[in-house]
């Protein structure tokens, strides 16, 4: 079974997204940032992560930064208000980042995009 | 006698007529914009005037807003952008044009945040791209909507005494239905809303 955690500091979004991916049949956890995220993270051992990018706490820099250091390395899907160039979409790519869905999002487009990752590379 | 009024003409010249008069805080809902879209609209006002402009953004990227500029730039105006996304994910540089700073976390600190940029960059017109990010009018608390309307007070006295010229808040209704305008404090309430699609006409 494909392991989700989904990190956002919005309680509604997070339940929301959950309650999809449940209905999708995937295993879930949720963050309300990223220390939550990096005190969870080994426990849970996701295949993939939804990242909320503007979070209160640490700063997504700091938290991909920090998951380096951890033995659970997940696929990360930034889920973004911010409009970016393609050349920073490619440096997000280089740090790690698989995906992005820009916010606000039709949880239909965030569930296709978590497909496309999780069914090229499903969990071991 | 047959009467032939050129009604996109009439509505475009009411339109000039607007963004010409445009003044004080204006607060523009929108439908998801693009920033180039943003461009298009910031273009239409002082068209003729050579004139600055802060950008606080929130939303775009100050790499992405440089690549659009390119395509659509703003003849008359110079731009100085508040970069409050980018340093998040990625180590960069203030230049001349662009300083990085972490997003306010809320309206007092973006109050802050405006005014201390005021100083640096001297604008005309400042945009707030967008203030969505602090409040989503389908169901906004009373808390919220008591801090909107003490920081649109507070930027209608201070910043606005300084520039002189116009404030533009930019609001994405896809955040959430704007269903009581919060009239008091602003001056102007614009709706934008752009159609991508391709128009069928009918004969």
């Amino acid at each position: 079974m494909t392991k989700i955690m989904i990190v956002d500091d919005e309680q509604d979004l997070r339940e929301m997204i959950e309650l999809m991916l449940h209905k999708e049949g995937f295993v879930t956890n949720t963050a309300e940032n990223g220390l939550d995220l990096l005190n969870k993270i080994d426990d849970f051992q996701p295949d993939l992560v939804t990242l909320d990018v503007m979070m209160p706490g640490l700063t997504t820099r700091e938290i991909l930064d920090k998951l380096k250091e951890k033995k659970t390395k997940p696929k990360i899907i930034l889920l973004t208000v911010v409009r970016y160039s393609e050349e920073e979409k490619q440096k997000l790519y280089q740090k790690g980042i698989v995906d992005y869905v820009t916010k606000p999002f039709e949880l239909s487009t965030l569930i296709n995009t978590i497909h496309n990752h999780v069914l090229r590379s499903p969990a071991q | 006698m047959i009467v032939q009024v050129n009604y996109w003409k009439e509505i475009r010249k009411e339109i000039n007529r607007t963004f010409e008069s445009l003044h004080g805080l204006v607060l523009l809902t929108h439908n998801s914009i693009e920033f180039s879209d943003i461009i298009d609209f910031l273009n239409d006002l002082r068209r003729n005037q050579e004139t600055t402009v802060l950008y606080i953004s929130l939303i775009s990227s100050y790499d992405h807003i440089k690549q659009i500029l390119q395509i659509h730039p703003l003849p008359s105006k110079k731009i100085f952008v508040v970069d409050c996304v980018s340093g998040f994910l990625l180590e960069l540089q203030d230049s001349v044009q662009c300083v990085y700073r972490k997003p306010p976390s809320n309206l007092d600190e973006m109050k802050n945040l405006i005014m201390k940029n005021i100083q640096w960059s001297n604008p005309n017109i400042i945009v707030v791209d967008s203030i969505s990010q602090f409040i989503n009018f389908t169901t906004p608390t009373d808390e919220e909507l008591h801090n909107l309307i003490i920081f649109l007070k507070s930027i209608k006295e201070d910043a606005l005494g300084i520039t002189r010229d116009v404030i533009i808040l930019l609001y994405d209704d896809k955040i959430g239905l704007m269903r009581k305008l919060p009239t008091m404090f602003t001056d102007v309430i614009m709706k934008l809303e752009v159609i991508k699609e391709k128009p069928e006409w009918k004969d």
